[in-house]
């Protein structure tokens, strides 16, 4: 039993967090990869190994930890995906998503932006994080994601349809 | 900024749409399902291949006349020649119309066949009928087959042929090459065959003979099986 030794609470626990977190990590990384099947995967990861050593990181912030995790999946699984994208641009379909979005603008305009911009903006924009934990999680100083999000909102404005809503 | 932040979710809700999430405690059931499917798939590999083998089984043996697992062996006659000669008297009469198969398999010790003559030499002679005809298979392929004593002998042990009336005149002995078949005529004392020739091979068997066709009076299949003595 992989379990053993490990208490109902601590799994009862996992079960909370699990529900509470697994939907907007899927959207955090979708957002940072603009990518389904990446995002779907890096979620489902990161969720994997979180509950595997959920006795070791229960206790600090498993939170930031699942989030630091699955982008970092993101990341290499982008990289991949791009040098794939690069060399066999026949042999795949990256799969976009729903072929209209609501805001078919942005999601546009995130298309364009570099995967570290993007990552930026979804931290600090979407999960709402605060720039010094948007700087933890992507392994990056303070002022680095500071000019990471000022590019990135920078190009997101330079598109006038959705300017007005990043003023 | 609210307003980016409310893009922002519409564009991931609008994204990740449809995406069914599993919860990592979930797998060992899933671990269960996928080991019985797995035993499944080999029980229902092992049915596949029993059927299979069954099927093959019952295709093939028509051709190869081994002991069938279903029924009796179907052989389609798609060949009838006339006997010209008499080299297999009694069992094959000058005027008789022999049906065949080409479409033969395995060739077994006793079958009557249809076989090219070798080419005619200064010693050897195409028998009455032309360049083919009827003989017996009397060795196959690995056997040592020899006339001692008016009987043959294949591997050192008599060869009873019931369809035989007469004495085989003595011949010596022959080791059977690879593909290739030892023929006697039923009629021994004037019957051209491999006591001349020496074995044949297989690629000059044209059919093996299955019945007599006509005339009606002479009806039926070709007499006579062969067996070992011990």
């Amino acid at each position: 039993m992989r379990r053993a030794g490990r208490s109902i609470h601590v799994d009862g626990d996992f079960e909370v967090f699990y529900r509470g977190e697994a939907e907007s990590l899927l959207r955090l990384c979708f957002l940072a990869t603009l990518n389904r099947e990446a995002a779907a995967d890096a979620t489902q990861e990161a969720m994997a190994r979180a509950w595997k050593r959920w006795a070791d990181i229960a206790a600090s912030n498993p939170r930031a930890w699942v989030r630091t995790v699955a982008l970092n999946l993101c990341r290499s699984r982008w990289r991949r995906i791009a040098r794939e994208t690069r060399l066999l641009p026949r042999m795949y379909t990256l799969d976009q998503g729903p072929a209209v979005f609501p805001d078919h603008d942005l999601h546009a305009a995130l298309q364009r932006l570099p995967p570290r911009q993007r990552e930026a903006i979804a931290l600090r924009y979407f999960a709402d994080l605060p720039i010094a934990e948007c700087a933890r999680i992507m392994s990056l100083s303070v002022g680095a994601v500071k000019s990471h999000l000022a590019r990135g909102r920078e190009r997101l404005g330079s598109d006038a349809s959705i300017k007005e809503e990043i003023v | 900024m609210s307003d980016l932040k409310s893009s922002l979710e519409r564009v991931a809700e609008a994204g990740v749409a449809g995406i069914a999430l599993r919860s990592p405690q979930e797998p060992r059931a899933q671990r269960r399902t996928r080991a019985r499917s797995v035993v499944a798939t080999l029980a229902g590999m092992c049915v596949v291949l029993a059927a299979v083998a069954a099927v093959s089984l019952a295709v093939r043996s028509p051709d190869q006349r081994r002991p069938q697992l279903f029924g009796q062996p179907k052989v389609v006659a798609n060949a009838s020649y006339p006997v010209l000669s008499a080299g297999m008297n009694p069992t094959l009469q000058i005027g008789d119309v022999v049906s065949a198969t080409t479409q033969y398999g395995v060739i077994e010790r006793g079958d009557v066949v249809r076989v090219r003559f070798p080419r005619p030499s200064a010693v050897v002679k195409y028998p009455p009928g032309g360049d083919a005809g009827f003989k017996r298979i009397i060795a196959v392929p690995g056997d040592v087959v020899e006339g001692r004593g008016g009987r043959v002998l294949v591997d050192g042990r008599e060869l009873a042929e019931p369809y035989l009336h007469v004495s085989t005149s003595e011949f010596p002995r022959v080791i059977v090459p690879r593909d290739s078949y030892f023929l006697l005529g039923d009629n021994r004392p004037n019957s051209a065959d491999s006591r001349q020739w020496g074995p044949v091979r297989g690629s000059e068997i044209i059919a093996i003979a299955l019945r007599i066709t006509a005339p009606a009076a002479r009806a039926g299949p070709i007499a006579g099986t062969t067996s070992l003595n011990r």
